[in-house]
């Protein structure tokens, strides 16, 4: 192996280079992204949704509007990752605009068919509680706070949101006393 | 990180369905596969980028070659032509062609001299005698014209005359400048209360203004000389008047005087014993003024207590616009309930249509005990009321429920934060109207 494979191996290829060699054919670098990236955009989704059960789609959905729009990412405008999570931002926008079409729709907020039972009986509750405080704030919130624990920082849930770092701070700030306090209320 | 954000990142990772992933990864494949519009794109660019560095070369080589080619080919036509390997001859069949169309030509070379020499003519007539015409001509009108309007614009107009003749008479200026503003300006209103004072004293109309304002002037120094006079003479009788006045006034502060002086001559005995009469009248007074005072503070306790009972207050401001979802704790409440109905009171006091939170006696009666010293209620309705009805009336008067039912949630959490179980609070949300007063 040559020094430049070998530094290769150590430094995997970034996003933008796996996408764009996608856009020239290669499947298998769609498929090393997809890997890279599809568990958090799925918790993503289903932790911005109200009804979980619609997360497969809307992750479906993100992906597919990647895969079309593959060709047209320009690396020097958004790194990769923020210009995902803003495709799936907006489809849970769509999502939220079609629920407040269906007022009859009842509210899922059961999460135990994606929750791992590797969690004691007590976290579990906990977890269910904490979940079904987040199901509760308005989605700009729940949103900003769920995109933190991703990892994003406040400037990249700016850009994802498309608001300002101030009111990004704000929804935070917000989303944590409401989750803190309806978690209170229902020990 | 606060503890919510670790309870959150304690949550295990979701995986992604394997069915999603089968069937993303296959649309993958096919958009490589058959429409292969990504790969296109890139390998239009690709092309692009390589046109353009073709482009780019042609920039520099292809004038260059050009150049060359036409240099070489003009070296080598002198050359030829210099050393006589090339003779410029006509082709056979021109000349052919020019012997047999020779006569058309020739008569067809003479129509079109004609023709140009007509043309020629005529554009000679045309250019030479209009244009000098024409040139002549224009300025001679252009300074006309240009007199004409400079005329225009320094012709002295009729009432500039007979304002400059007016001017020029000396006697009679201020009445033609008068004139002059009333032909212009109409509605001057010195001119017309100068024509109309001259009118009503009966002087020609057609005065001079000098001689308006004389008058004028004359009859205002009447007016004023009248009006001294009348005022003088006011100021006389004024002067004579309160020389009698003051002359009446010290003749009977004189009298007053000499009375005065008489009665202080008083025997001591009547004066000690006037003095005991006053002292005895005077403390019967003092007597029945205190007990008048007595009845009076009676009468206005009693008032006061009888408008508390009956009179409701307004509920405040923020409250009654339903902005403020406060407790309402009314000072009414802490006379009241020593008069052993401030429950029952305060309900009166309130809409019926409002809105309150109660919570049940039984079983909160120490959780409200331990809660009245931790928050601001109206405790007072609490402790009361436990005694008389099966339901404690604990949190103010709300002009809607869903404020009455925010009350109720921050109730929760106070008593959560408190320590006590929320399942100890049997609280509900009532509409005032719909209580039942104590017995």
């Amino acid at each position: 192996m040559s020094l430049f494979s070998f530094a290769k191996v150590l430094k995997p290829d970034s996003d933008a280079k796996l996408l764009s060699a996608y856009a020239s054919g290669d499947v298998a670098a769609f498929n090393t992204l997809y890997t890279r990236h599809k568990d958090g955009l799925f918790n993503f989704v289903v932790r911005s949704l109200p009804q979980p059960a619609a997360a497969e789609e809307i992750t479906q959905d993100v992906w597919i509007a990647v895969i079309d729009q593959a060709g047209q990412f320009t690396p020097g405008t958004a790194t990769f990752r923020t210009w995902l999570y803003r495709i799936g931002r907006n489809k849970v926008a769509d999502f939220y605009r079609r629920k407040v079409n269906q007022a009859n729709d009842e509210l899922d907020t059961t999460n135990e068919q994606f929750v791992a039972t590797q969690l004691s009986a007590e976290d579990q509750v906990l977890l269910n509680q904490l979940l079904e405080a987040l199901a509760q704030l308005p989605e700009e919130q729940r949103v900003a706070f769920v995109l933190q624990q991703e990892g994003f920082s406040y400037s990249e849930i700016a850009e994802i949101t498309g608001v300002g770092n101030e009111t990004v701070k704000s929804r935070l700030r917000y989303a944590r006393s409401a989750t803190q306090d309806r978690m209170e209320l229902n020990v | 990180m606060s503890e919510l954000e670790q309870q959150y990142r304690q949550a295990p990772k979701l995986k992604s369905p394997p069915r999603i992933d089968n069937t993303i990864l296959q649309a993958a494949q096919a958009a490589a596969n058959t429409a292969a519009v990504a790969p296109q794109v890139v390998s239009t660019a690709d092309t692009n980028r390589s046109g353009a560095r073709r482009k780019k070369a042609a920039r520099w080589w292809q004038p260059g070659v050009a150049f060359a080619s036409i240099c070489a080919v003009g070296v080598g036509l002198g050359i030829a032509l210099k050393s006589g390997m090339l003779q410029p001859s006509a082709p056979a069949s021109i000349d052919y062609e020019l012997a047999d169309n020779s006569s058309a030509a020739t008569q067809t070379a003479a129509d079109t001299a004609s023709e140009v020499a007509l043309v020629i003519e005529n554009d000679t007539f045309l250019l030479e005698q209009p244009v000098a015409e024409l040139f002549e001509q224009t300025s001679e009108q252009m300074n006309t014209d240009a007199d004409s309007q400079a005329d225009e614009l320094f012709v002295e107009t009729p009432a500039d005359e007979e304002l400059t003749t007016e001017l020029a008479s000396d006697s009679s200026i201020e009445l033609a400048l008068i004139e002059q503003e009333s032909q212009d300006y109409p509605s001057v209103a010195s001119v017309e209360v100068a024509e109309t004072s001259v009118a009503k004293n009966g002087l020609p109309e057609s005065l001079p203004a000098a001689e308006v304002r004389s008058t004028v002037a004359g009859i205002s120094a009447t007016r004023s000389s009248v009006s001294a006079d009348t005022i003088d003479a006011t100021l006389e009788d004024s002067d004579a008047l309160g020389n009698n006045r003051d002359e009446s006034f010290s003749a009977q502060q004189a009298k007053v005087d000499v009375a005065e002086s008489e009665s202080v001559i008083v025997p001591l005995d009547d004066l000690q014993a006037q003095i005991a009469d006053e002292n005895t009248a005077s403390a019967e007074q003092g007597i029945a003024s205190t007990a008048a005072s007595a009845e009076r503070q009676k009468n206005s306790r009693l008032a006061k207590r009888s408008s508390a009972l009956t009179v409701a207050p307004e509920p405040p401001a923020e409250v009654a616009s339903g902005l403020t979802p406060a407790v309402v704790a009314d000072p009414v409440i802490d006379s009241a309930a020593e008069e052993g109905v401030a429950v029952n009171l305060w309900l009166l006091q309130q809409d019926s249509d409002n809105y309150t939170v109660q919570i049940a006696q039984s079983e909160t009666e120490a959780v409200l005990t331990a809660l009245a010293k931790t928050i601001p209620l109206p405790t007072e309705v609490v402790g009361f009321e436990q005694d008389y009805t099966r339901w404690l009336l604990l949190h103010g008067s709300y002009p809607l429920q869903h404020l009455a039912e925010d009350a109720l949630q921050t109730l929760r959490q106070v008593f959560s934060k408190n320590g006590v179980s929320v399942s100890d609070l049997n609280a509900r949300v009532v509409r005032i109207g719909d209580i039942q007063l104590a017995p």
